[in-house]
C-alpha cells in the first residue's frame, strides 16, 4: 500500500531550524557523503611516513572538521574516538601539548586566517619540529592559507588532499534528507520528499555550479536558518512549511544595507547590475573576479577613487560582510607581521546573486 | 550675536550651567535616568530569554552604551541569573585576548557575582559553601565568612594567583562547570554581556571569539549541551563589527536590530537630561520639539544631530537680545518665516 507523504509543518521547521540548519558542532548531525574524500585519505593515511603531514585545505564552513571527527569516530583513522583536534595558536603558546596527544598521528585544525598569522605560525613551526623529532604524523586542517609558503612552510614534508567534493544540488539534496529523517521524522526511511518543504528552484539557488569550490555549507544553512527565523515570513502554525527562492529574497530586500557606506552601496547596486547582465544566474564566473575587473566598474562609478583605496575602502569590507566570497590564497605581511585576508579572485555570495538576478 | 543671545536665553532659563542639548552621557550608575521605551527593551530581553546567543546591533553613535548599562540593570536581579559583562568600549581588549587573562577575568566575575547573589538570595547551604570553601568550624559564622569573602573578592580583582589560592572552587573547575554548577544547584542562569567597541582590530575580535568558543561551546560535555538554559551570550555591536565577529566563526547569532530613536525619543531623553535639575519648569514647557524634529537625520549620529540642533537654537536666537524669548518655539509662524528665509 502506498504510504502518504509526510508533511512538514512550519512549527516543526521552527522547532527544529537550528539542528537541521546547524552549521556548528552544537548538534550531532548525521554524516553525508564524501566517499571520495574518505577513500583519498585512508589511502593518504595508510601511506602516510613518519614526519609527513596530510593537508586538508578547503575554505571555511565546508565540512573539513566534520569530515576529520566522523573519520575518527569510525575509527577510519588511527586516532581515539572522541579526541579533540589541536589548534596552532595552542600548540604555539604550548609545543608540550603536542606530546598529550593520544597515538602516531595528530590532528590540527583551524589553521586559517581566524588565527593571528604569528600565532599560525608560530603552531606550525612548533608541530613541524615536533614531527621532525618524534617522526610522529600529522593532519592538518585549514582554509586556503596553508597554500601560502610564508605561513605554512615549515611543514615540508606534505601530501596535499585531492578530492573534496563540491557542494553541488545532490550534496545538498542529500545532507538536508538526513537531517529531516533525524530531526523530524524520527529516523524513519519514509517516503519523505525534499521538494515539498524547499522548492527545487531554491535548492538549485543556493548550489550554482560555478560556485562549486567557493560555495560552504555555513553560507547555505546560516541563510537558510535566518529565513525559518524570520517571523514575518515563516509563522509558527501548521501549515506546511515551504521555503522559497521569493522568501530569501524578501528576506534579503528587507534587510537594510545600514551596514555600507554610500560608495560601498553604490559600487554593490553597480555589481548587480553587471553581474545580471554579464553573468545571468551566475553563468560563466568560472574564475571569479579579479581586483583588475572591479576595479574597472568601480572606474564607471568615480574614476577618482585609486586601486588601492577600492580595495581597502570597498572590496575588502564587501568580502568581511560575505557580499563577496575570497578564493585567493591569503597573504602575510612580513613588516605588519599579520594577514592580508581575503584577497581576490572573488565571487558573489548566494545573497548576491539572489539579489541581482531579482532586478 | 546669537552665541551670546543662546548664552542669555540659558541663564534665563536656569540652564546656564549645562551643556543643553547635549544629552546625558552614559554611565553605568545613571544608566536608568534615561529611559528606553519598554517596548524595545522587552524585545531584547525576549530574545535574550529565548536565545542561546544574541547580537544587538545598534548603529554607531545610536545609544549602545546608554542600551547595554539599561539592560544590565534591567538583568540584574539575582534569584533569577548571574550577570557577567564586559565593557570592551570602554575598557578594549586589554587583559581578555590572552587566554588565561580571560579565564580569570570571567572566573573572577563570577566569583564577583555569586557571592552578591548568596548575600541577598536564598540557596541551599552546602552548596554555598562548597562554592566559598566554607567549613563549619564553630569559631566562623557563615554571615561573616560572607562578609569577608565579598571584601576579599575586591581585592583579588587583579590578583590571580591569590584569587585561585583563596577561592579553591574556581580554580578546580571549568567556566563551563562552574556555569552547569550555579545552574543545577542555584537555578541560576549565567548571562554574558558584551560591549563591543565601535572599532577594533580584526584579529582582536577573531581572538577574542576564538577564547569564547573554546571556552564555553568546545568545553560542554554531552550533557551540559543537552542543558540550553544554561548560559546566554549578548553581544551590544554595531552592524559593522558583528559581521567581522560573525563571518569567520561557527556560531549563530540571533540578531536584534536596535532601530534607531525618533525624534520624539532624542526629545523625551532631552527632557530627560535636564529634568534633575530642580527647576520649576522642565525642557517641554521652554524648547520646542521641532528644533530636533527639523534637524533630525539617521545618517548623522546622536551627538551630531544635537549639535546640529545647538546651531538650530543660536541661529533662531539672531537678532537683538531685547528679543530672546522665554520659551524657545518655533510656531507655525517661525514655521513659515524659517522656511521663506531658506527658500
Amino acid at each position: 500500500m502506498k504510504r502518504s507523504l509526510q508533511m512538514i509543518t512550519n512549527k516543526q521547521l521552527i522547532a527544529c531550524r537550528e539542528q537541521i540548519f546547524s552549521y556548528n558542532d552544537n548538534y550531532q548531525v548525521p554524516f553525508y557523503g564524501r566517499r571520495k574524500s574518505i577513500a583519498e585519505i585512508k589511502e593518504l593515511n595508510a601511506n602516510l611516513k613518519p614526519g609527513e603531514t596530510i593537508i586538508i585545505s578547503q575554505p571555511l564552513g565546508t565540512g573539513k572538521s566534520f569530515l576529520i571527527n566522523h573519520m575518527i569516530s569510525t575509527r577510519d583513522l588511527n586516532v581515539p574516538v572522541a579526541t579533540k583536534s589541536l589548534v596552532p595558536k595552542t600548540i604555539g603558546k604550548d609545543k608540550d601539548v603536542l606530546k598529550s596527544f593520544p597515538g602516531d598521528t595528530i590532528v590540527v585544525d583551524e589553521a586559517d586566517i581566524k588565527t593571528p598569522a604569528k600565532k599560525l605560525i608560530e603552531g606550525i613551526k612548533n608541530l613541524a619540529d615536533y614531527l621532525d623529532d618524534t617522526g610522529k604524523k600529522a593532519i592538518v586542517i585549514g582554509d586556503y592559507t596553508l597554500h601560502n609558503k610564508d605561513i605554512s612552510g615549515a611543514l615540508k614534508r606534505r601530501v596535499v588532499l585531492n578530492n573534496f567534493e563540491p557542494i553541488d544540488s545532490d550534496f545538498l539534496r542529500g545532507v538536508l534528507r538526513e537531517r529531516f529523517k533525524k530531526f523530524l521524522l524520527d529516523g524513519i526511511d519514509t517516503n519523505f520528499d525534499l521538494n515539498s518543504v524547499i522548492e527545487p528552484a531554491l535548492i538549485e539557488y543556493l548550489t550554482p555550479s560555478w560556485m562549486d569550490y567557493a560555495n560552504s555549507f555555513r553560507g547555505i544553512f546560516s541563510l537558510l536558518q535566518k529565513l525559518v527565523a524570520d517571523k514575518e515570513l515563516i509563522k509558527y502554525n501548521s501549515n506546511q512549511a515551504y521555503l522559497t527562492v521569493d522568501m530569501v529574497r524578501e528576506m534579503l530586500n528587507t534587510d537594510d544595507n545600514e551596514n555600507y557606506d554610500e560608495p560601498q552601496k553604490l559600487f554593490l547596486e553597480y555589481l548587480k547590475q553587471y553581474i545580471k547582465e554579464k553573468y545571468p544566474k551566475g553563468r560563466g564566473i568560472n574564475n571569479g573576479f579579479s581586483v583588475k575587473e572591479l576595479f574597472q566598474l568601480q572606474m564607471n562609478i568615480d574614476d577618482k577613487t585609486g586601486i588601492v583605496e577600492f580595495e581597502e575602502e570597498i572590496l575588502y569590507p564587501l568580502a568581511v560582510s560575505g557580499m563577496l566570497v575570497s578564493t585567493g590564497v591569503p597573504g602575510f605581511s612580513k613588516d605588519t607581521k599579520e594577514f592580508i585576508r581575503r584577497p581576490a579572485p572573488y565571487f558573489p555570495s548566494l545573497e548576491l546573486m539572489l539579489l541581482a538576478d531579482e532586478l | 550675536m546669537s552665541e551670546e543671545n543662546f548664552l542669555y536665553w540659558k541663564e534665563l532659563v536656569g540652564l546656564d550651567r549645562t551643556d543643553f542639548p547635549k544629552l546625558a552621557k552614559p554611565t553605568e550608575e545613571g544608566a536608568h535616568r534615561i529611559k528606553i521605551s519598554p517596548s524595545r527593551t522587552e524585545r531584547i530581553r525576549k530574545k535574550i530569554m529565548e536565545n542561546e546567543k544574541v547580537a544587538v546591533l545598534v548603529n554607531p553613535g545610536w545609544g549602545a552604551t546608554t542600551l547595554f548599562y539599561w539592560i544590565e540593570k534591567d538583568l540584574r536581579p539575582r534569584e533569577l541569573n548571574l550577570l557577567i559583562t564586559f565593557n570592551f568600549e570602554k575598557y578594549g581588549f586589554d587583559g581578555i585576548i590572552d587566554e588565561e587573562d580571560f579565564v580569570f577575568s570571567v572566573k573572577w566575575k563570577m566569583a564577583k557575582e555569586i557571592i552578591d547573589s548568596f548575600r541577598q538570595g536564598s540557596f541551599q547551604e552546602r552548596y554555598m559553601y562548597e562554592v566559598l570553601s566554607f567549613e563549619e568550624t564553630g569559631n566562623t559564622r557563615w554571615g561573616k565568612y560572607l562578609v569577608d569573602k565579598s571584601r576579599d573578592i575586591k581585592d583579588c580583582e587583579r590578583k590571580r594567583d591569590r584569587f585561585y589560592k583563596e577561592w579553591p572552587f574556581f580554580e578546580k573547575y571549568s567556566i563551563t562547570d562552574i556555569i552547569y554548577y550555579f545552574l543545577r544547584n542555584f537555578q541560576l542562569q549565567t548571562i554574558f554581556m558584551f560591549l563591543f567597541p565601535r572599532k577594533a582590530r580584526e584579529d582582536d575580535v577573531l581572538e577574542f571569539v576564538g577564547n569564547i568558543k573554546m571556552l564555553l561551546d568546545e568545553q560542554m560535555d554531552d550533557e551540559q549541551k543537552k542543558m540550553p538554559a544554561a548560559f546566554r551570550e549578548v553581544y551590544f555591536i554595531t552592524p559593522w563589527m558583528f559581521k567581522i565577529l560573525n563571518q569567520d566563526y561557527e556560531r549563530p547569532y540571533m540578531e536584534e536590530r536596535f532601530e534607531r530613536y525618533s525624534s520624539a525619543e532624542l526629545f523625551s531623553m532631552l527632557v530627560q537630561t535636564y529634568q534633575e535639575r530642580g527647576q520649576v519648569v522642565t525642557i517641554n514647557d521652554i524648547f520646542d520639539e521641532l528644533f530636533i524634529s527639523r534637524v533630525y537625520n539617521t545618517k548623522l549620529t546622536i551627538d551630531e544631530i544635537m549639535d546640529e540642533v545647538r546651531e538650530e537654537i543660536v541661529s533662531f536666537l539672531d537678532g537683538d537680545f531685547s528679543n530672546v524669548p522665554y520659551r524657545l518655539s518655533l510656531s507655525m509662524e517661525d514655521e513659515k518665516e524659517f522656511t521663506d528665509d531658506h527658500k
